[in-house]
C-alpha cells in the first residue's frame, strides 16, 4: 500500500497591488487582499480580506478589513474584524478598532485603540474621535496655520533669548 | 524644541553614564494600586501620555478598555508655538494638541515622568485641561523625580505585570530636575489630590492623583 501523503494544494489568495508610482484618489472596495505601496486618498473597504500598507505606502483614508498590516504611513481610522498590526516601520495617526492590536517596538502611533467589539458595518460612519492631527479638519487647520517663522514672530524660547 | 518644555543645563554623557542606566525594572506600588481599581465587566477609558509601547497595549488588551495614546513630549517638542503677541496661551495649545470630545472622560491617566519636563505654568495648564476630561474618581499615575538631575528626555516605560515597570532610558545626557514638591503639585493640579505616593530607590516618587 502506498504511504505517500497526499498533498492538497492550498488555494492561492489573490492579492491586488497598488504600486509605488500609483496615486489613487477615491474609494477602493473589493474582495481580494490588497498591498498598498503607492498613495491612496479615500476609503478602503475590503471587509473580508487583508490590507497591507507597504513600507512605501502612504494612505490618507479610513481602512476597513479583516486584518490590517501597516508598514508605511497612514492618516486615518483603521477597523479590522480580526487584528491590526503596526510594524516597526509603520506610522499611524488615527483610531484603531479591532479585537487584537499589536504595536511593534519602534512603530509610531497617535490616536486611540479600542480592542473591544467588532468593526462597524461598512455603511456605518465611524464614531470615534479623530486624535491630534488625524482629522481632515485638523490637517486643514494645521496647513492653514502660519508658522512662527512666516509671521516673523519671536518664540518665547529661553534658549534663544 | 518648543518654548515651554523646561530647559536646563546639561551634564556631559561621560559624567552621567552610571546615573542613567539603559533600562531597569522597578516595583510600582502606585500602578499596582491603580490596577486593583479595575473591575471585570467594566469598560475603561485610559489616556497614556507616553510614547506608544507595544507591551503596554498588549497589557491593556486583557481589560476591556479604550486606550488613547498621546506622546505628549514628542507632540509638544515637534510643534511650532505662536508667540504671546499672537494669542499664544498654554490653554489654547493644549486644547489644540489634546482635542477630545466634550463628553470624553478618562478613568485613568498615565502621565509617567513627562510632568517633570513641563514648567510650572504649562504643568498647571495641562492639569486644568485634563481636568475637563476627568470625572470624580479619575486616577492619574505619575513619577516625579526627586533627583537633582534627570534624563534629557522622558523614559519609555513598559508595564511588565501588575507591579513591575521597566524604565528604558532614551538618553544618557542629563538635565536639571525641577524636583516638584507635594505642596507645589497641589497648587499646580486643581481638582486633583494625592491619593497615594511612594518613594522609590531610584529617586522617583510615584504618585496616584485622584480627581474630585
Amino acid at each position: 500500500m502506498s504511504t505517500t501523503p497526499s498533498v492538497r494544494p492550498q488555494p492561492v489568495r489573490e492579492q491586488a497591488i497598488i504600486g509605488a508610482s500609483l496615486v489613487v484618489k477615491g474609494d477602493v472596495a473589493g474582495d481580494e487582499d490588497l498591498l498598498i505601496q503607492g498613495k491612496v486618498e479615500g476609503k478602503v473597504t475590503l471587509q473580508n480580506n487583508s490590507i497591507t500598507v507597504g513600507r512605501n505606502g502612504q494612505v490618507k483614508a479610513d481602512l476597513y478589513g479583516k486584518t490590517i498590516n501597516v508598514e508605511g504611513n497612514v492618516q486615518g481610522n483603521l477597523f479590522a474584524d480580526e487584528n491590526i498590526v503596526i510594524r516597526q516601520s509603520g506610522s499611524v495617526r488615527g483610531n484603531l478598532q479591532a479585537p487584537r492590536v499589536t504595536l511593534e517596538e519602534g512603530s509610531k502611533f497617535k490616536g486611540s485603540i479600542d480592542m473591544e467589539g467588532p468593526a462597524p458595518a461598512k455603511s456605518a460612519s465611524p464614531t470615534v474621535i479623530p486624535p491630534a492631527g488625524a482629522s481632515t479638519e485638523r490637517e486643514k487647520d494645521k496647513d492653514d496655520r502660519k508658522s512662527p517663522g512666516q509671521l516673523g514672530m519671536k518664540l518665547n524660547n529661553p534658549s534663544k533669548a | 524644541m518648543s518654548t515651554w518644555f523646561r530647559r536646563w543645563d546639561r551634564k556631559s554623557t561621560a559624567e552621567t553614564a552610571e546615573e542613567a542606566p539603559e533600562s531597569s525594572v522597578q516595583k510600582s506600588l502606585a500602578l499596582n494600586t491603580l490596577f486593583h481599581q479595575i473591575k471585570e465587566g467594566q469598560k475603561y477609558t485610559i489616556l497614556d501620555l507616553g510614547p506608544p509601547v507595544g507591551g503596554n497595549v498588549e497589557f491593556f488588551s486583557q481589560y476591556s478598555c479604550k486606550l488613547y495614546i498621546e506622546d505628549l513630549f514628542e507632540t509638544i517638542t515637534s510643534f511650532d508655538f505662536l508667540s504671546p503677541e499672537d494669542g499664544f496661551s498654554y490653554d489654547k495649545v493644549f486644547s489644540y494638541l489634546l482635542p477630545y470630545q466634550k463628553s470624553c472622560r478618562f478613568d485613568f491617566i498615565l502621565a509617567w515622568d513627562v510632568l517633570n519636563y513641563l514648567d510650572r505654568e504649562a504643568f498647571r495648564s495641562l492639569m486644568i485641561h485634563l481636568g475637563r476630561f476627568s470625572r470624580k474618581g479619575t486616577l492619574m499615575f505619575s513619577l516625579i523625580s526627586t533627583n537633582r538631575h534627570m534624563p534629557e528626555v522622558p523614559h519609555r516605560f513598559k508595564i511588565l505585570d501588575n507591579e513591575n515597570l521597566s524604565y528604558v532610558s532614551q538618553s544618557s545626557v542629563l538635565r536639571d530636575c525641577p524636583r516638584y514638591e507635594s505642596t507645589e503639585l497641589a497648587h499646580m493640579m486643581p481638582g486633583f489630590r494625592v491619593a497615594n505616593s511612594f518613594f522609590l530607590r531610584n529617586g522617583y516618587r510615584e504618585y496616584l492623583f485622584l480627581y474630585e
